[in-house]
């Protein structure tokens, strides 16, 4: 999280850095048409209500990402869950991506598809099942330590029947 | 122009030419020079209009300028070493000052201004001769003191003018202009070569006439000075259409072209020469040479502009111009490179 | 002579690979050929492995020149020795079985000639693993291996489930063969060959990381601690697949290269401890998972998983040999087990909920004898085959100088064990049916029966056999006090009583939320859940990030093309702007020329 978290600033911070170098313009990347692209931020409700029908939301559903200069524009802010979550039993327009037509797509969808990353609710709470396992892993390795710290035996000598080469080791 | 005066003033221009070039005493050398620009002006104003004459007073003080500079750097010198001989030029600061006045008269930065103005103000014709005879005067003064110029200075000179030629272009429709800071360019780049191979500088300086003068004659024939008459070409002169490209895309350096060999030689003699930067930095800023030839290509033969109905009528006129050079020099300007060997100047 | 016949055996598994696309078996259909083919090169790998133990040969080496780089010299090479001599009849034995097996449970399957091709490679890559004499024919079967094991978990991979356990599986696995790879480029680096006999040679005082390389490998092929999920995972698959892959292929695998490279870790004491203690508590670990699945696959996949790292203890205390020993033995049970489950979910129509059985006993009595055989086989009744090689095991671990906590730990693993058997056994095959009543159960097909039956014998008396035939000096024959002989059957019985009891006891409770522990093992000890969604989240996350915002915006269009042509404009624009006035020439002249002047001065 921590290694993510730097990454936008330091995202960010190069994109202020670019901007104080020269004002920003027009997207015009190859192969990408304009419309392709969100638009600008909505400012007003008129402008709300506008980009909401444009991703066929209804208003009070839609929410655009803050306009921090990450280039979303007016893309609504759809809730962190993955696909997986998702009816199964539902008959999904498209079905191994579980999602319809028209609906808008989570702006990371690539990485909440069905067999990346899953954010379906757990039975047990999050920290306790991190704590759960680090826990029982850590206990696991300081009994191992402390297990070769101290190692035992047991009574034991050698065999001085053993069928083939029991006699050698008998003898010397 | 009256007919009697013209035979004598165009003598006179290449008469003055040729004694600058082939005179080695300094006061003949400038009196050539003088006779050339004296005799030039007349040429400037061939068809009377404010602009000519305002082109042709230009041209008059700016040239005199660079004269009487030249003048006094001829006299101090002689005052100093007791000669007259051109190649005995030993004081540094007469041979910065001639270096200086023939830089001038050559157009190139940052005494490059009047070259733009001055071609826009005459007919094609006339600019054809500032922008190509015009400068074998100079170039020849510059070719026999070429021991005795300041390095530095000269290659300050010729990358700004690179710089000047390319991001003038840049930002014009009128094809005079274009091909007056496309000169520009060109001298940059022959001068940067002067100090390290003369000859390549006579090479590249006759390709460049070849060329220039390809794509004088090319806009002559339909008398196209901007981009827009230019995009009109193509149903009068349908044949320009593949030969305007091929001549821009040569005078930008394109490599199979002509215009490459110059540009390839330089490059390859400076770096032979232990110099890397300034042939990177050349060659990267004349790609906006090569992107302003492209795209008045793309207005000319790739693109057809909405024109109203009369002007689609113009196929019927018949063309009444001599095109009695272009095939040659079209030849010359795109298919030169296989033949490079033969003519490349020596080491 | 043994050379000729084992690579006899290994070739003539190369023409139905070669003829799958030919089809020039009209009358017998491409998988009877396939099964009748693995059946006969059983037989004529039983000839060079019995000659070879009775004329107590130790190492055959062939070699045959490949190709040589500058220094390094790259020969075709097989090791003939104890391991694979011994390893290759029993990987056909147990591949016969479930290839005729397959014939039954995939009888449906369109693509069932490609089915059984990919099963043919599987196990031929795994035979050119066993019998590679240079690490890096040893790869090409690793690698060999963990592609068919992609392609035959991802069988039906119309279902996400089944793509993203394949996915799983080659991850993990890649993760592994980093370990690999450092120890193959170690190897060539500091000992210029990849021959372990040239290794041992030169590199008398082992070094770490290399061995440090080879256990991540074999962490990440056979599932250890930490490289695991995979393995519950690739359930997904085709039964027939499950039952190769934990038997005698590919899990196996990791193990088999720490026997082989035994002879350099025996003297490192960290790597011997570190081995020890992630056999250990990968056995506890995936045993305590293994207690509460409801899906019989996944009970079977996760006493895979206890056995590994009790394969992988046995290493750690020193002794390849017996690892070896447990490796074959426990490919026959291992596999008849998965066949058992495999014959009740197919006829309770693809139902492996196992408190959706119950009774089967009835309906179903070879499966269920077998079933009951495998799983006594497994916990280690003895006289089974499993007696043979865990007993043994746990005795060395009790009587060696060793870590007292990983040797509890196996202790109570062992009694996990037979704790999960019974709950399995008791719930599918006992009491009362609770499956849905119409269905048309049946196990009448020979090409069930047989395979089941094969291999049930095998897992009575193959231990015995196999363990006639160990070379004896390896596992030290001691004379020990009667409490620590009895401890592995003690313990054994100890889980096998209290499941036992838990059950009857279980059948008379009311509903209740469960609790923690209950969903630790329930929830595969929360690792899936927390280390699948953290790691793949910080990653793509910050992927997305660089790739769309860092190298797109800033990168690609910010400073790269709007900045040129920015500047371009600017430059322009400030060239060409001039006015035409002649002071302004003048100006220009004088101002460079009086400045060139006073620089030369």
């Amino acid at each position: 999280m921590a290694v993510a978290r730097a990454g936008v600033l330091g995202v960010q911070w190069l994109q202020r850095a670019s901007r104080n170098v020269m004002p920003l313009g027009a997207r015009t990347a190859s192969h990408m048409t304009k419309d392709m692209f969100p638009g600008p931020y909505p400012r007003t409700p008129e402008e709300r209500a506008a980009a909401a029908k444009k991703y066929n939301m209804r208003v009070e559903d839609y929410e655009p990402y803050p306009d921090d200069g990450m280039g979303y524009g007016d893309y609504p802010k759809l809730p962190d869950r993955s696909q997986h979550e998702r009816d199964p039993w539902y008959s999904w327009d498209q079905p191994d991506l579980r999602l319809n037509w028209g609906e808008p797509m989570h702006w990371h969808l690539d990485m909440y598809n069905r067999n990346r990353v899953d954010t379906s609710p757990t039975p047990v709470s999050w920290h306790v099942m991190c704590m759960q396992l680090v826990g029982f892993l850590a206990f696991m390795i300081f009994m191992c330590w402390m297990g070769d710290t101290y190692p035992v035996y047991q009574p034991v000598c050698r065999h001085h029947f053993s069928y083939n080469l029991g006699f050698l080791s008998a003898l010397g | 122009m009256n007919p009697l005066a013209q035979p004598i003033i165009y003598s006179a221009v290449f008469a003055g030419t040729l004694i600058a070039a082939s005179s080695s005493h300094w006061f003949l050398t400038w009196v050539g020079l003088e006779m050339n620009m004296l005799a030039f002006i007349p040429i400037l104003t061939k068809k009377t209009n404010p602009r000519s004459t305002e082109a042709a007073i230009k041209y008059f003080l700016v040239q005199a300028t660079a004269s009487m500079i030249l003048m006094m750097a001829i006299l101090s010198n002689n005052l100093l070493s007791g000669q007259w001989t051109m190649t005995s030029t030993t004081n540094q600061y007469s041979s910065l000052m001639i270096l200086t006045a023939l830089a001038m008269k050559l157009g190139m930065a940052p005494f490059h201004f009047w070259v733009p103005e001055v071609t826009q103000g005459t007919t094609l014709t006339s600019g054809l001769l500032l922008l190509t005879w015009q400068k074998l005067a100079p170039i020849s003064i510059m070719y026999q003191i070429f021991p005795v110029v300041n390095t530095n200075i000269l290659l300050t000179f010729s990358t700004l003018s690179i710089m000047v030629g390319s991001w003038g272009g840049l930002n014009q429709t009128q094809l005079r202009k274009i091909l007056a800071y496309s000169s520009i360019t060109h001298m940059g780049w022959m001068m940067a070569i002067l100090p390290y191979n003369p000859n390549i500088t006579i090479f590249n300086l006759t390709i460049y006439i070849v060329l220039t003068t390809t794509a004088f004659l090319a806009l002559n024939l339909n008398s196209s000075t901007t981009t827009l008459l230019l995009s009109r070409s193509w149903n009068k002169l349908t044949w320009l259409l593949p030969l305007i490209p091929s001549t821009l895309l040569s005078l930008g350096g394109l490599p199979p072209l002509s215009g490459f060999l110059p540009k390839w030689l330089v490059i390859e003699e400076l770096t032979k020469n232990g110099s890397l930067v300034i042939p990177t930095i050349m060659a990267i800023i004349t790609l906006a040479n090569l992107y302003f030839y492209t795209r008045l290509i793309y207005s000319t033969s790739i693109t057809l502009f909405p024109t109203s109905n009369n002007v689609k009528m113009k196929w019927q006129f018949e063309n009444t111009k001599p095109t009695l050079l272009l095939p040659t020099l079209t030849v010359l300007t795109t298919l030169l490179l296989p033949i490079a060997p033969l003519m490349s100047p020596a080491p | 002579m043994y050379t000729a016949m084992t690579i006899l055996t290994l070739i003539s598994l190369i023409p139905p690979v070669a003829t799958a696309l030919t089809n020039t078996n009209k009358k017998s259909s491409y998988p009877h050929y396939v099964k009748t083919i693995i059946a006969s090169t059983f037989m004529v790998s039983l000839l060079p492995t019995t000659m070879f133990m009775c004329t107590d040969q130790e190492t055959i080496i062939s070699n045959w020149h490949w190709t040589a780089t500058q220094t390094l010299e790259l020969s075709l090479s097989f090791k003939l020795d104890y391991f694979s001599m011994m390893f290759i009849p029993v990987a056909l034995f147990v591949t016969w079985s479930i290839m005729e097996f397959s014939l039954w449970y995939m009888h449906s399957d369109p693509n069932i000639n490609q089915f059984f091709k990919y099963l043919l490679i599987f196990l031929t890559t795994m035979l050119i693993l066993v019998t590679a004499n240079n690490l890096f024919q040893l790869f090409i079967g690793w690698e060999g291996v963990g592609i068919m094991s992609f392609l035959l978990i991802g069988w039906w991979y119309a279902r996400e489930e089944a793509n993203t356990a394949a996915i799983q599986a080659i991850l993990y696995n890649r993760i592994g063969d980093i370990g690999f790879i450092l120890a193959l480029a170690w190897f060539l680096f500091h000992t210029n060959s990849w021959e372990p006999q040239q290794m041992l040679l030169l590199n008398t005082s082992s070094n770490f990381l290399p061995l440090a390389g080879l256990l991540l490998a074999a962490a990440g092929k056979s599932a250890q601690l930490g490289l695991h999920p995979w393995l519950p995972s690739a359930m997904e698959g085709p039964t027939p697949v499950s039952a190769l892959l934990h038997s005698s292929t590919m899990v196996v695998a990791g193990i088999f290269l720490l026997i082989r490279f035994h002879p350099l870790m025996e003297n490192n004491q960290p790597i011997q401890t570190l081995t020890l203690c992630l056999g250990a508590i990968t056995t506890l670990f995936t045993a305590i998972c293994a207690l509460t699945q409801n899906d019989i696959k996944k009970i079977v996949a996760f006493s895979t998983s206890s056995q590994l790292g009790l394969m992988m203890v046995t290493i750690g205390i020193n002794q390849p040999h017996l690892a070896f020993l447990h490796i074959c033995t426990h490919a026959f049970f291992k596999a008849m087990l998965f066949m058992c489950s495999g014959s009740i979910i197919h006829n309770l129509n693809n139902e492996q909920d196992i408190r959706k059985m119950g009774g089967l006993f009835k309906t179903l009595p070879l499966t269920s004898t077998s079933l009951t055989i495998g799983s006594l086989a497994l916990t280690g009744m003895p006289f089974l085959t499993g007696f043979y090689s865990k007993d043994p095991i746990i005795e060395t671990a009790n009587m060696s100088y060793t870590n007292a906590w990983a040797l509890s730990m196996t202790l109570i693993a062992t009694s996990l064990t037979s704790a999960y058997s019974t709950r399995m056994i008791l719930l599918t095959l006992t009491n009362q049916p609770r499956f849905p009543t119409l269905i048309n159960i049946n196990e009448n097909d020979p090409s069930l029966l047989n395979p089941i039956k094969r291999l049930t014998a095998g897992s009575l008396l193959a231990g015995f056999l196999i363990i006639n035939s160990i070379p004896p000096i390896s596992p030290s024959q001691t004379t020990v006090p009667l409490y620590l002989k009895l401890t592995a059957l003690s313990v054994t019985l100890l889980g096998f009583l209290t499941a036992f009891d838990l059950y009857l006891l279980a059948n008379k409770l009311k509903m209740k939320n469960p609790s923690h522990t209950f969903r630790f093992s329930n929830m595969l000890g929360f690792y899936p859940n927390t280390i699948h969604r953290t790691i793949p989240y910080t990653s793509l996350l910050m992927s997305q990030n660089l790739a769309s915002l860092l190298l797109d915006l800033a990168w690609l269009e910010k400073s790269m093309p709007k900045a040129i042509s920015h500047h371009q404009i600017s430059a322009s624009t400030t060239i060409s702007s001039q006015k035409g006035m002649i002071k302004l020439y003048s100006l220009s002249l004088l101002i460079p020329l009086s400045l060139a002047l006073l620089l030369i001065v």
